[in-house]
Parts: C-alpha cells; structure tokens; sequence
C-alpha cells in the first residue's frame, strides 16, 4: 500500500484567493495536513469567484475556490480580534509551516510577524508571497497576478508584435509564484530535516516570472507566435469557425513530410533558412491547406509522420481530452455544496507514494474538529469566542 | 540551503530549469552538456554524469532510458522523469514542442486578440511549468525518501502542467457550458469583461474593474473628482464580474480619461500609497534596471549576460 508522500507535515495556511492557497493545494493533495485560517469578517475573494455551483453567490459553492483548496481543512479565525490571535498561535505551535499572502505589514500589524513565530515555534518555516515581494522598494506595493505580468516584462513581450502590450487572461503570476512557494517549502523541510533550522521566505510574484521568461529577457523583439529555430511555427486556420491547429516544424526533414502531405512543392522553403526569409509567404501558402481540414485528423496525421501538431484545444475540448480522463488528471470528489464533481491533481505520478484530492473545506467547517480535538480549548471556551465573533 | 543534494540533470529543453532551480539553491548538479541555453542551465557544472549516477540523490531526464537500470544501481535515486504526456498512455511518443502543448492544454485558445490567431505565450511556457514541477516531484520524494529510505520514480507530464494553469476554462466550461475565447484585453469574469491594458501619458498600465471592495474605493478615492459616475458606486453589493458591459464602459471612460492625464510613475506612486492594484508595464529592458529587483537581489551575470538568479529571499541571508 503506498502512502502519501507529505504525510505527517502541518501547514498553517493564512494564504487567500490564489497566490498562496495553490501553493498549499500541492502540499494538501500530496498528504500534508493543510489547515486553512479564513473569516467571515474578511472573506477569502476566492469564495467570492464564479462560476457558483448551483448559479448563486454562495461562498461555499465557488467552483474557483474549490480547485484552489483541495485536500484541505479549514477554520475561522477573525484576526482582527486579539483574541482570535492568540487562538491562530497555537496554531502556529502545531505546524511545521506558515503561510500568507497578506498585503505588506499585515502579519506584523496583528501580531504574527516572522518574529513572534519563531517565538513561538523556534524552526517554524514562513513562507510569504506578495506581489513585487516583502523586501525592496516596492515591497508595501498591492496588486494581483496581473501587477507582477506588468513588472516582469511578461506583458510587454506578450501579444502581436505589432499591436500593444497583451495581457494574459489569466493571472500568471498567480499560477507560478505558488508553485515557486510549493518547492520554497519543501526545499525548507529539507533545509531543516539537516540543520534543524527553519526560515522566512520571501516570494514575489514577479520574480518566478522573470525566471520563466527568462530566455526571452534580451529578445530583440516580441516573439509573437514565431521561434527562431522551428518554420513553420505557429496556429494556422483549420476548417471550422474560430477552429485552429499549431505546427512546429523542427527541421528540414520533417518540412518535407509536411510539404509532401499539404502539396507545397518549390525549392525556396526548403531550408530553415528559406523558410525563414519567406516566413510570411509559407505561412499564407500553409494556411490555404490547413484550413480544408478538420484541425484534430489533421493533427493526428502529421504528429502520425514525426510532425508536431495539436489542435488548438478550448475549454471544452481540454475537459473531454481523453488523455487526462486516462491518466487521472480530473478526480472525483463529494461535497455538500458541489455535489460529485472533478477537480485536478497535480500533475505527477510517482512509483512509491499515493496522490490525494479531497474536497475543499467549507467555512468554518472544521472549527471544532481544530479548536477542540487538536489544540485542546473546550466546547465552552469556542462556543464564547465565537459568540464574540473571534472566531468567526 | 541544499547543498547537500548531487543531482544529475539529463535534460534536454524540456524541464532544464528544474536543475537550474536546485543548483540555484546550492545543489551539486552536474549535465552532459550546456544544454540549450543560459538561462537554465547557469549554476550547473558539465562532467561525467554516468558515472554519478550510482551516487546521486535526484536525476533529471526526460524518457528514453529504464527506471530499473538505475535503481539497480542506486536504490535511493529518485528518478525524475519531465514527458510530454505521462509515459506508457495514450499519447506517449507523439512528437511534441512546447508550442503544440500550450495548444492542446486550451491556453493558446484564450491568448491574442479576436480578429487573429491564436498566440503561445513568450518563451516556453509549458517546459518551464513541467520543470518546476519536476522540482516538486523531486522534493517531494525526497521528503519520502526520509522515511523511507527508498527513491522512486516520479513522472512529470507537461500537458498536465500546462492543463493546471489553464485554471479557468476547462473549469468554465464543465460548470457553466461557456467557452472561452480570445478577448484581446478584456478579461472576461462571470456575465461580463473589464479592461485590462490602459494607455497613459507615457506608457501604459495594468488596472482592472474587479470584485475587491477596497480595491475599488481605494482607486475612487485617488481619482478624486474624476471619480464620476464611479463615485456612487457600492462595492460591497454589487459583482463586477455580473455588471453589465454597457455599465462597465461608462466606468471605463472615466478611468482611461483620469489615467491619460499621468504618467507611469505617478499612477504608479498613487497605487502604491492608496493600494489601488495598479501597476505600470515594465519592458524586459526595464526589469533589467529595476531598482527594485536589482535591491532583491535577483540578478546575476553569466558569460556578460544579466540574468535571473535567487528563486526568492530569504531570511538565511541576513543570518549568513
């Protein structure tokens, strides 16, 4: 039987809408136990996104909250409250890791600065994300994943490169910078299973943006869709409204299959270098055959020849993609406000540990299964806490 | 931090920064060959990697060679293999680039504008996603290997990675049997859009109309009497995402008028004083010369060239 390969880890997560509660998905659905600390006096904006299961603005029925917080269990703690404070420090004593996403100074402000953690947890592993990062200038700068596409050039070197800076219509910052946060507490764990010191860490959002373009910093100019190896390279029309399939041609081999089977015949695109000198030419010339052919055969016949080609896909096309129902990328949870539905894994497979995806937890949903059974306050204490809207 | 770790990186392209990441943290990583470019192969040393394999802790590599044959030899090798698609299934040896994932994942469908064809982002976006969780992986197993002694096998699919930050569209469609699609810069939320890209005195900025109450009134309160019609709205009882477009424009009009007459700098200024979620865009060449970043500490020099180092600050730092 194998296990869950993060079992036995204790996070705090104190993260919101998508920066940190991604990160600490990973951690959830690999087996730490992941303890989400929200209120109902400042609600996770994540509840707040649709698309509502049911159609109506329920905070615990957001489909986009819910992929976000798998495998988790939550709790609320008003952290406005001192008292609601003082229960969130115990929390801090049970878990290996803390984590937020607060705006700058936050944390600080009521209390949970890195040095009153470690006061109370001497190795306790902070992990902070924040747009252009704690340190630094633009450190008590606001903003969302769209601020960090800004700064890191990302939204510049994105879109036509005729046309104005593109943004991205989803928030890529909030996608990466996670996933930077997710190897920033593991690579800690491991840090500290050899020295036994844990860390504050200090994530922006621009900065793991940065790294992922970094092979483009010094491009003279915007790429559009062309590389400067692969011609062709790019989305062609297929047959169909709005139906399009890409095409990477790697070499001059593989361009003699695709010339073969579209019928191209002369010598100029012959070479890499031809192609390139009549990029716009062999694009037009491509476009004319591609667009007579439904873009998925036509894909499978030329990735049949050694070709790279996909059709490009839309939402719905992804959902049905039989490779995904095959290698478990949706998988199916019950919840009270989602019914059975399926929500995604991360996208790996090992040979010796299992993979997990729960349900997201609701509001407030584990607060005695916390407050009670695991930090040992009594029903009577909760119930006036509560009462008094600490833990709320 | 992690300079304990020996990792052997064979990648080729696809998933080369996931070396770069734990070279960048101090691991001994050591490759065949550069590899395709700086960017993500700097920090890593080139040598014998054969030989290595009977001691390291983690291996990088794309398919092509057996699990058992490794492990044979290094129980406690975790072996990280960055595909494609997750071998031995539907689609394993189909021939693939970086740009015909991004197309299959349902990415290149929402990004450009209307009237064109459909755009991959900059760079190689599905690679870099398959690298940093083939980091994950690695450390993951490495965390299990505490335990249990043991390594593993762990295998990394690129479409996958690249499936999981197309959050909102495969999503979209299962809940709502809405499909998206290209909206230049409009960013489409629940039953309307908003804008995104703004044009002001000297470059442009990113601002959007979204669901954050304080947000909002923080940008209100900053426009002052340009507010106009914006100044009476209620934020807490409204969604943006559900306003009408119509509604949403005469807001915008407002916005782009109050945002023509400043500069980068100075919207800039007033979105960090007031927290209005507004940031100016920055060209490569810009963040090159960022204060801000250089302060951080990010850069690095590799053969002339500035590139991205630290992966993030740490408080190890100002100990050290």
């Amino acid at each position: 039987m194998t296990t869950l390969p993060l079992a036995g880890v204790k996070i705090a997560d104190f993260s919101w809408v998508g920066a940190g509660p991604r990160a600490t998905k990973d951690m959830a659905d690999l087996g730490a136990d992941v303890i989400k600390i929200e209120s109902r006096k400042r609600l996770d904006l994540g509840r707040l996104s649709p698309p509502f299961a049911g159609g109506t603005r329920d905070p615990d029925a957001s489909t986009f909250f819910a992929i976000t917080n798998t495998s988790k269990r939550g709790v609320t703690i008003n952290l406005t409250d001192p008292r609601g404070v003082e229960v969130a420090k115990k929390l801090v004593a049970w878990a290996d890791i803390v984590v937020e996403n607060f705006s700058f100074g936050y944390m600080d402000r009521i209390g949970l600065g890195y040095d009153v953690l470690k006061a109370i947890k001497p190795d306790i592993i902070f992990v902070s994300v924040s747009v252009a990062g704690r340190k630094g200038p633009l450190g008590p700068m606001r903003g969302y994943g769209n601020s960090a596409a800004a700064l890191s050039g990302l939204a510049h070197l994105s879109g036509w490169p005729d046309r104005d800076p593109h943004m991205p219509p989803f928030a890529y910052g909030d996608v990466v910078a996670p996933m930077f946060a997710t190897v920033a507490m593991l690579a800690a764990l491991d840090y500290r299973r050899v020295t036994g010191e844990g860390q504050h860490i200090d994530i922006s959002q621009v900065e793991p943006l940065v790294h992922v373009i970094a092979d483009q910093l010094h491009a003279q100019e915007k790429p559009g869709n062309r590389s400067p190896h692969y011609v062709p390279h790019g989305a062609f029309p297929a047959r169909g409204v709005d139906q399009w399939i890409a095409i990477a041609v790697r070499d001059d081999a593989e361009w003699a299959k695709l010339a073969d089977v579209a019928g191209i015949a002369g010598t100029r695109f012959t070479t890499v270098a031809g192609r390139k000198r009549h990029e716009d030419d062999l694009e037009a010339t491509l476009a004319t055959f591609t667009r007579r052919h439904d873009k998925r055969t036509l894909a499978d016949k030329l990735a049949a020849l050694g070709i790279p080609a996909e059709p490009v896909n839309d939402g719905r096309d992804v959902w049905r993609d039989p490779e995904l129902t095959e290698r478990g990328h949706f998988r199916e949870i019950t919840h009270d406000k989602l019914g059975t539905c399926d929500m995604p894994a991360p996208p790996l497979r090992f040979s010796d540990s299992a993979i997990r995806v729960g349900p997201p937890p609701n509001l407030g949903q584990h607060n005695h299964d916390i407050f009670v059974d695991l930090l040992g306050l009594s029903e009577a204490e909760v119930d006036a806490l509560t009462q008094a809207g600490a833990l709320a | 931090m992690l300079a304990h770790l020996t990792i052997v990186d064979l990648t080729d392209g696809l998933g080369e920064i996931a070396g770069r990441m734990l070279a960048q943290l101090g691991a001994n990583v050591t490759r065949p060959d550069a590899g395709s470019h700086p960017a993500w192969n700097h920090g890593k040393a080139t040598g014998d990697t054969e030989a290595l394999l009977a001691t390291a802790d983690i291996v990088f590599r794309n398919p092509g060679r057996g699990h058992a044959a490794l492990i044979a030899v290094n129980p406690k090798l975790i072996d990280v293999v960055i595909a494609p698609f997750l071998p031995d299934g539907p689609n394993d040896g189909r021939p693939e680039t970086d740009l015909t994932l991004m197309a299959r994942s349902g990415l290149m469908t929402i990004l450009g504008d209307p009237d064109r064809a459909p755009m991959t982002m900059p760079g190689e976006q599905a690679y870099a996603l398959a690298g940093i969780q083939g980091v994950t992986a690695a450390l993951t197993a490495l965390h299990a290997r505490a335990a249990t002694g043991k390594g593993q096998l762990v295998e990394v699919s690129a479409y996958q990675s690249a499936v999981l930050a197309n959050y909102r569209e495969p999503l979209t469609w299962g809940w709502t049997g809405r499909i998206g699609n290209r909206t230049g810069n409009l960013l489409i939320r629940g039953k309307s859009g908003v804008r995104q890209i703004w044009p002001c005195a000297d470059g442009f900025v990113t601002w959007a109309l979204v669901d954050n109450p304080p947000m909002m009134r923080a940008m209100v309160k900053a426009m002052g009497d340009a507010a106009g019609p914006l100044a009476g709205v209620d934020w807490d009882s409204i969604l943006v995402a559900d306003t009408p477009r119509e509604q949403l424009l005469e807001w915008e009009h407002a916005v782009e008028a109050f945002f023509a007459r400043h500069t980068r700098a100075e919207l800039g200024t007033l979105s960090t004083r007031g927290g209005l979620g507004l940031s100016w865009i920055d060209s490569p060449a810009d963040a090159l010369a960022s204060d801000h970043l250089r302060a951080r500490g990010l850069w690095t020099e590799v053969d002339g060239i500035q590139l991205p180092g630290k992966l993030w600050v740490s408080s190890l730092e100002e100990q050290a």
